[in-house]
Parts: structure tokens; sequence; C-alpha cells
């Protein structure tokens, strides 16, 4: 899998102004539901902020594990990587 | 009062450790720049690019900042040269400033990259002046991702030169006590403020460390280079300016500028755009609670030629009239008519908080004049932009009563210097 890649998202915003990722697509139309976050960080590197999350997933029945990211400034939504 | 204590954070190589960290932490490359030889180019196809900033590798192998990128390559075949990309690097310049400023309550941004940090009262609060530098610098690399120097000392001019020692990534101190060891042995060329004509002029006479100059007779200083041989004289021994200028770095300002629907050509029409951006420069002013100086007109003609003239105000202003009034001097000095002009800005500088002005002998008009903009402002505010305009605005010849408008952040007081980007890359 290519790293930073583009994906639609269907998230939660939580009262308090916390982000959820819930469910996304990839560019090739398949769905993933996020199972479970594991960890969420935040990275200011170079003053750009990104909002980490470090996630499980099931699909085809084995459990997956990646990290997705927020782009605060684009309102975006990347899979950075999956392991 | 404690001895006061000022540091200079100073980013290592900022546009190559910007574009690194970025690189690395956002985009996920494997390799980081600053551990291969690499450059910042501005413009790499153009023929005339030069290089920007470089790794410590790049510099080992001899590329030195603004040498044309032909000879930066014939020194190092394999340098990996990026563009430069300036919406990052004024997204990381301002974090950066921001972590100074939550970290201590003075902090004067003194280029994109360095800032001067008053710690005098943070001793209790971060400990010892040396080691609260390391956990600064620390901070930043843990936060940022980038590394800085940190010169500390007693005055601005030994914390920059302290900053200037050995790098990257280190804490240097430059006391009184210890300029004749640290900062005197140095080539004069590298005190703070000595370009290559000065110290072209002092090696003539053979005056080539930054102690030969401290040891120098003022008065034979002085007639070699004048005034400013007194400031660099003053340097050289240590002596340099306290205060922060945490308020008003010079090259901030409030402006505003429009293109007019049709070109103009008489002073009356030069005179009422003004007007309409001195409505929004003084409104700007007012949310801030600055005051300026001086008011400086901008002309673009048809065929695109700029030109600006500045003149002062007689005292510190917010006031819209006192602005306009100085704006048309400076268009009279500059502009009878004639010559279609397409552009017009104003923007007033020298702005402070606060800055207070003189009793005047022949009454002041700027009292009436402040109650006047705090009412046709607090109108605006309420009832929106269009609610109040000048009786001249309403002839229908395409001038808008306040050009550029109030955009809502600038009316609570978020006000933008002159010519900033916006943007950065994903
Ligand atoms: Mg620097």
């Amino acid at each position: 899998m290519e790293r930073n890649t583009p994906i639609e998202m269907i998230s939660f915003c939580q009262g308090d102004g916390r982000l959820r990722p819930l469910r996304f697509r990839l560019a090739d139309g398949t769905v993933v539901r996020v199972s479970r976050v594991d960890e969420t960080r935040l990275l200011e590197a170079a003053g750009v902020t990104a909002l980490l999350y470090f996630c499980r997933a099931q699909i085809a029945g084995r459990e997956l594990r990646f990290q997705l990211r927020y782009l605060v400034k684009s309102h975006r939504w990347v899979l950075f990587e999956a392991g | 009062m404690a001895d006061r204590i000022i540091y200079h954070v100073d980013v290592n190589s900022a546009f190559l450790s910007w574009e690194a960290c970025y690189r690395r932490e956002h985009l996920g490359d494997e390799q980081d720049l600053r551990d291969l030889p690499s450059a910042v180019a501005g413009d790499k196809e153009a023929r005339h690019g030069i290089i920007l900033a470089k790794s410590t590798p790049a510099k080992l192998r001899g590329v030195k900042t603004g040498e044309p990128i032909w000879q930066a390559r014939r020194k190092c075949p394999d340098l990996i040269l990026v563009p430069a990309n300036y919406g990052l690097y004024v997204a990381a310049s301002r974090r950066f400033i921001a972590l100074l400023k939550d970290y201590a309550p003075v902090v004067e941004q003194y280029s994109i990259d360095e800032a001067f940090v008053d710690v005098t009262g943070c001793r209790r609060l971060y400990g010892e002046p040396v080691q609260a530098a390391h956990k600064l610098k620390e901070r930043i690399h843990r936060e940022l991702g980038f590394t800085v120097n940190i010169g500390v000392s007693c005055n601005k001019l030994l914390a920059k030169m302290a900053g200037e020692l050995e790098k990257p990534d280190k804490v240097h101190t430059l006391f009184p006590q210890e300029i004749g060891e640290k900062m005197w042995p140095l080539p004069v060329g590298e005190l703070f403020s000595v370009g290559p004509a000065s110290r072209a002029r002092l090696e003539q006479i053979g005056v080539t460390t930054i102690g030969q100059l401290a040891r120098m007779e003022l008065s034979r200083v002085k007639a070699l280079l004048g005034k400013h041989g007194e400031h660099i004289w003053n340097y050289a021994n240590g002596r340099g300016p306290e205060e922060l200028e945490a308020e008003a770095p010079p090259n901030k300002g409030y402006g505003n500028s429009t293109t007019l629907p049709a070109d103009i050509t008489r002073p009356d029409q030069g005179r009422k755009v003004l007007l309409s951006l001195c409505e929004t420069v003084g409104a700007r002013l007012r949310a801030d609670g600055q005051r300026g100086r001086c008011v400086t007109v901008h002309l673009r003609t048809a065929d695109f030629y700029d030109w600006s003239h500045q003149t002062p105000l007689p005292q510190p202003s917010d006031a819209t009239l006192e602005i306009w009034q100085a704006a048309c001097r400076a268009l009279d000095q500059m502009w009878q008519g004639g010559t279609p002009l397409r552009q017009l800005g104003v923007s007033v500088t020298r702005v402070s908080r606060d800055a207070a002005r003189q009793l005047s002998l022949f009454g002041d008009s700027y009292d009436k004049l402040a109650r006047l903009d705090q009412a046709v402002d607090g109108i605006r505010r309420r009832y929106g932009e269009e609610a109040l305009q000048r009786a001249v605005f309403l002839q229908e010849d395409g001038v808008e009563h306040m050009a550029g408008g109030l955009s809502r952040e600038r009316r609570t007081g978020v006000t933008k210097p002159l010519d900033e980007e916006e943007e950065y890359p994903e």
C-alpha cells in the first residue's frame, strides 16, 4: 500500500471537540470500518498540524493495523501507512 | 532588579530543516535531507537559481548559502536540490514563534527563523538560564521536529553573537566576562553588522579580529567609519541594546490596497480612493488598539509601474481623518494627476500600542475625531459596514466606501502584516 493516500472518511465529532474516524473508502472503492483506535497523537512537526490515529480494522477475517491522519489545515484525511 | 537574561534562538539551516522535517514527518520519507548533502534552492529550473539553505553534509563539502546552483554542483555533484516552499516556512516560523511566546512573556521576532526571548523573570519558573535553555531547545526539537542554537547573555548583541558560535543544536553563553576568550579572537567580519565594506576598511589598517577593533581608540574608529564605527566599536566591547522590541517590529504595519474598476487621472479621484482605504486601515488600527507614526502611499500606474512615498504623522494616530490627510500629502508629492493609476494602497507603519500624544498648544481635534471614529466603528460593528458611509461615496463612480472591507477577523483584532503568505502544502 502506498503511503499517504487520500481517503474519503465518515468521522464522528464529539461535543468536546474530539474527532474519531469511523469508516473510510479508498480510491479503489474498498470500504473499511475502523474497529478500534488504539492511540491518538498530535503532530506539529515543521509547524504543520496533523492528528494521528493508530487504528485497527477487520478485513477479510484478518485484523489489520494502520495509521490514519487528519490534516487540520486542509481538512483532509489520509491513510498514512498500513502495516 | 535581577540581571537581565536574554536568549537568542536561531533555527539551524531553517529552510532546509523545515523542508526535511516536513518531508519526513508528514510525507513519510524514509531518508532525512539533513543527513544527506542537500540544499533548498530558489527556482531550480532557472539558470540563475541560488542556494538558499544547505544541510551540514553539504556545508562540509563546501556548499555555501547564496552561491549559484552550478557552482555548488561543481563542488558537490550528488547534491540533492529541493525547491523552496515559502508557505511551509511561514507556517513553521509562526509555530516556532508561538512556542517561544508560550514559553516567555517578551519575545522579539528578529527574522523568519530567529527571535530574542527575555527570560529575566523566569528563573523561578525554569531554573538556571543555561539548563533552562537546554530544556527549551529539547522542547522545540520534540514538539516541532527541528534543532536550534540558543545564545545566552545579558543583552541582545551578545546573545546573538553567542548563538552564532558552533552549530548546530547547541547552547552557548557569552557574558561580558567571557568576551575576551570567546568573541575577541573571531574575525572582525563575524561581528554583528560588520559588512564586507567595513571589514575591508578595517583590514586595510591591520584590524582583523573583533578584539583588535575593541581595543582601538573610539575617535580612530569614528574617523574611519563614521557613526557606524561607533556602533560596531560598542558591539566589539559587548555593549548593545537590552530592551526587546516585542510590540512593533519595524516592518509590520497595517495596510490595504485596491485595484480600481477604471483607471483614474485626477487628484480628487485619488484622494477619494485614499479616503476609502483609510477608512479600513484606520478601523483595523483601532480594533487592535494601535497607533502609527508613518503613512505610506503606494501607486501602480496603468502600465504597471510601481512607486511609493512616505510621510510622517505629526502625532501617533489611529484617526481616519488624520491618516487620510497624511496620505493626501504623500499623494500630492508623488502624483499631480495625469498618469493613469490602476491601483492605490495606504499603509500605516511604526505602530505601537498606547503611543502617547503630546498636548498641542494650538488645540487638538484628535479627541473629537477619536469619539467620532469610535461611534462610527460601533455602528458598523452592530449594523454592518454598509450602515454608515461618508456622503462623498454616494456618487456612483465605482469607488467603494471602505475599500477592501473589514473581514470579521480583522475587526476583532487579528490583523495580518502586509505581504504574508497563507498557504502551505500538504
Ligand atoms: Mg538560522
